[in-house]
């Protein structure tokens, strides 16, 4: 069963993990505190500014609040893609890895594009 | 108790209580499907599981086939399954599972030879293609003395230094059990250790290896391995680090093609 | 230690096991892991518990975007979609994720401890020190995220305070 071990280094692997890795530490540093202070306790027991449209209009139009969005988001995505493209195989579907990482990537590429184009066309702060 | 003549006449172990040891049976000659057989045999709390498949070889089955040497947990040879999980059957000891029977059946995840005796030839072949030895770009004359190396630099592979190549670990690993061309933990391990040998010089040397797709990036992070091998090596960590090591160096490379490693 | 994948390969196939003592040797001839060898030992079981948190992360990150997107579409909209977060199936949905975040965060971090080999002053960081800065970092972000969600976008000609109707 063993094959030889000439494969040479996979050129593209290091490039996803590195992705992957980002997106899973700023998942987890920044995700938890938005869940909980931003969808939970800021609706009501916390004056969140996301509860507030003026607030997040303004909050929003800095470009720095919209880099990290858009850093936090795309990252999320492409940890998910390659956690979820060997999550699979733990389920036991070992075919059509290339056709699996394809679509598990694209998603994230494509959701990486939707969040630009959100981020960019979001209001700007009144004047 | 320890000195009485067996009622056999010969000098076996003799001992009050008994336990019972459930073994895999397989002759591929002659068993189309791995069968179970179960040995009551004496029991004394000092007893470690090679010493009850000993006893069984030795006075109640001889065909019972295993593999075993130091009994002491450094040559690696007796890596069976117990009750599920892989173990040194020399490390193993019966009290913790007396009174209730204990199933050894053969090193999960690999080909059975007989009995419980695995054929470790995919890991051994693995671990020749990580080069398991110093590499050097150029030699250091003889005259020149010997390889100095500090406590520091020791210390840097000394945990990985540790593997004894049981193979617990592939035993223990998902996705070697689902994709037998994964290099696997150990041998990432020794050749994490290389790597990091103020001596050697092979890192770039065995990139192919360990980077190749099959090799560390299958690996999924599980960590069953670190738990189950006997020596603290922490074969997971060598993989992760060398996952962040081989990731920069790519990022390095495309940022800074023309710098050396 | 709880029990590992008793599985064993022969000539022709794989022969495959679960379970331990005194279920009993139960071959079953038949190739791949069996489907539940993640519930025979709670390691295992967190690994996939861990990697499902990655869905949850991610359809947060999309559900962040798509109350952006709201925010374009005017004030009327943007608060009857934030009342609609105060509605059980959302806060069900918030909850779980939380859960999951705190999951992914928690293995995330103990795993970042093993990874990079950092050196301050030419000796070696040890593991825990670099895990417990980890958690520290934590600590850190989600104390500025706080911040700037209480203090953020204050300041203009029309405040309206805390949460809208």
């Amino acid at each position: 069963m063993s094959e030889g071990h000439d494969q040479g280094p996979d050129r593209t692997e290091p490039f996803w993990w590195g992705l992957f890795a980002a997106g899973g530490g700023i998942t987890a540093l920044f995700a938890p505190a938005h869940i909980l202070f931003q969808h939970l306790l800021g609706l009501g027991a916390l004056p969140a500014a996301t509860s507030n449209y003026e607030r997040t209009r303004r909050l929003t139009a800095n470009p720095l609040v919209r880099l990290y969005l858009l850093a936090i988001t795309s990252l999320s995505l492409f940890h998910w893609a390659h956690r979820f493209r060997y999550y699979v195989m733990d389920f036991g579907v070992m075919g059509a890895g290339r056709l699996i990482a394809g679509l598990c990537y694209g998603s994230a590429i494509v959701g990486t594009l939707g969040a630009l184009r959100t981020l960019l066309r979001l209001p700007d702060r009144e004047t | 108790m320890l000195n009485r003549r067996s009622k056999e006449g010969d000098n076996r172990m003799v001992s009050e209580h008994t336990i019972t040891i459930t073994t895999a049976r397989y002759s591929p000659e002659q068993d189309a499907e791995p069968r179970s057989q179960s040995y009551t045999i004496p029991y004394r709390e000092d007893m470690v599981v090679l010493d009850a498949l000993n006893y069984i070889k030795s006075y109640v089955d001889g065909s019972l086939t295993f593999r075993w040497s130091c009994r002491m947990g450094i040559c690696g040879s007796c890596g069976m399954t117990v009750n599920g999980t892989p173990t040194l059957t020399c490390a193993s000891f019966l009290r913790d599972f007396y009174p209730d029977p204990v199933v050894v059946e053969p090193l999960a995840n690999f080909p059975v030879i007989r009995d419980l005796a695995i054929d470790m030839s995919d890991f051994m072949q693995k671990l020749s293609a990580i080069k398991p030895w110093i590499i050097r770009e150029h030699e250091k004359p003889i005259a020149d003395g010997p390889y100095v190396q500090t406590p520091a630099q020791l210390e840097e592979y000394d945990q990985y230094s540790a593997c004894i190549n049981c193979m617990l670990c592939y035993a223990a690993c998902p996705v070697y059990a689902m994709e037998p061309k994964f290099l696997g933990p150990a041998a990432i391990a020794l050749g994490r250790r290389y790597n990091l040998d103020s001596r050697d010089q092979g890192t770039r040397e065995r990139l192919p290896v360990l980077g190749a797709t099959d090799g560390i990036w299958d690996c999924t992070f599980v960590g069953e391995c670190s738990v189950v091998c006997p020596k603290n090596v922490d074969p997971a960590k060598a993989i992760q680090q060398t996952k962040v090591d081989t990731t920069l160096d790519w990022y390095k490379k495309l940022v800074l093609p023309w710098a050396q490693r | 230690m709880g029990a590992t994948m008793s599985y064993t390969r022969t000539a022709d196939g794989w022969v495959r096991k679960i379970g331990t003592a005194p279920a009993g040797y139960n071959p079953v001839s038949e190739p791949g892991l069996p489907p539940a060898w993640w519930r025979v030992n709670k390691r295992y079981t967190l690994y996939m518990l861990r990697e499902l948190s990655s869905v949850f992360v991610a359809l947060w990150s999309v559900r962040l975007l798509i109350q952006l997107n709201q925010l374009r579409r005017g004030e009327v909209a943007y608060d009857a979609a934030v009342a609609v977060q105060r509605r059980p199936p959302a806060l069900a949905f918030h909850l779980i994720s939380l859960l999951f975040a705190l999951i992914h965060s928690v293995t995330f971090l103990i795993a970042a401890g093993k990874g990079p080999t950092v050196r301050m002053g030419g000796r070696r960081v040890p593991e825990r020190a670099i895990t417990v800065g980890a958690f520290a970092g934590w600590a850190g972000a989600s104390l500025l995220v706080l911040l700037v969600l209480l203090v953020g976008g204050r300041g203009g000609k029309r405040e309206v305070g805390g949460g809208a109707s």
